[in-house]
């Protein structure tokens, strides 16, 4: 076999004739993608909402009231922190400027960030209004069956400590990764 | 806002790279994604970013490193994308040391498996090894990955002796 250097600098390759224009058409739809995926979000939140908005109206239950407000609020916390932190990221002005090393890192920074703060900005503003609502199905069974309201609360809880415990396995990946990466630099 | 000469300027320059480096981006996107559809959407992606960089370029480095920067961060960044919907275990270079991998005379046999395995690396020993196949000597190498030279030393050394002992028969008594 020839030289590992030699054989990888001379096997073919399909390279990529792309003009400006392509460019520039491709770039105009990546910016396209990146609005509609935003808006997607945001219509998800607003449905949400609404929901919550019409059994606010219609209801005449002060504790149902003060739980579907508090819920609404925490919908409303949590699309302001994806805005703010994490939804669907636009070009990366760093490309260039930053060593691969740095980029990776800052990279793997920004997701461990996201989902280690799942707590303070998905599930913990939701906690108050759901609890509330709980509490008060559990006090007065809609339905008119305990049980029901207990199975529901426990499903409810189950699913949010499961989307905590998933994200913070996930950061704690990332840490290792982002650690390792310091070692690498020699910082640790 | 940018001006016709900057946007003039951008363009150039993207030309310039996409000449120069076309192929040195062909071959650097073979290393981070097997599947040839998948690549060349990697490649475009690659493009993409490379044309939307230049705009800030400063010539604090030269073209090539900020050709290289921006390819293997723009690959990276889909790595880490694909890992999300395709989890695989990556390795680094300790791990690879270990790896039992049959030696071929045949040139298009080695190509392969040498892809292969390049793309079973870790990110950072990944750029490592594509940089150095591509020719970039240690200082180039530190300066794309912000390693110290030390660190580049130890790396090329250790992707050396993978390569001399897997992929120029050079290793006896496998099991």
């Amino acid at each position: 076999m020839d030289d590992p250097r030699n054989l990888w600098q001379t096997q073919e390759v399909e390279e990529m004739r792309i003009s400006v224009e392509e460019l520039r058409t491709k770039a105009a739809k990546f910016n396209n993608l990146i609005r509609r995926r935003n808006i997607r979000e945001y219509v998800a939140a607003l449905v949400g909402i609404v929901w919550a908005g019409t059994y606010l109206w219609r209801t005449h239950h002060f504790v149902e009231r003060i739980a579907l407000v508090l819920m609404i609020a925490g919908v409303i916390y949590c699309m302001w922190h994806l805005k703010k932190w994490g939804s669907a990221r636009s070009f990366p002005a760093d490309l260039g400027r930053s060593d691969c090393i740095r980029f990776y890192q800052s990279e793997l920074k920004r997701q461990r960030d996201l989902v280690r703060g799942i707590w303070k900005w998905y599930i913990g503003p939701l906690i108050p209004g759901m609890t509330l609502l709980c509490v008060y199905f559990i006090v007065v069974p809609p339905s008119g069956h305990l049980w029901v309201s207990v199975a529901n609360v426990v499903f409810q809880a189950t699913v949010f400590l499961t989307i905590g415990w998933l994200n913070m396995r996930a950061a704690r990946r990332l840490d290792g990764r982002i650690k390792e990466l310091d070692r690498e630099l020699g910082h640790v | 806002m940018a001006t016709t000469s900057d946007v003039r300027g951008q363009d150039d320059l993207y030309q310039q790279a996409a000449s120069e480096y076309g192929a040195a981006l062909a071959r650097l996107a073979r290393g981070y994604e097997a599947d040839p559809d998948k690549r060349r959407d990697l490649l475009q992606e690659i493009h993409l970013s490379l044309w939307r960089s230049l705009e800030g370029f400063n010539g604090s480095c030269s073209l090539r490193t900020w050709v290289y920067r921006v390819a293997h961060n723009a690959a990276t960044s889909y790595v880490i994308r694909q890992r999300r919907s395709r989890p695989q275990t990556l390795l680094g270079l300790d791990e690879v040391e270990a790896l039992a991998i049959e030696p071929d005379t045949d040139n298009k046999v080695a190509l392969d498996q040498l892809t292969g395995l390049i793309q079973r690396l870790k990110p950072l020993d990944r750029q490592v090894i594509l940089a150095w196949l591509d020719g970039m000597d240690a200082a180039e190498i530190g300066e794309l990955t912000g390693l110290s030279s030390g660190n580049v030393a130890t790396k090329v050394h250790r992707i050396k002796t993978i390569l001399a002992r897997d992929f120029q028969g050079g290793r006896n008594g496998r099991s």
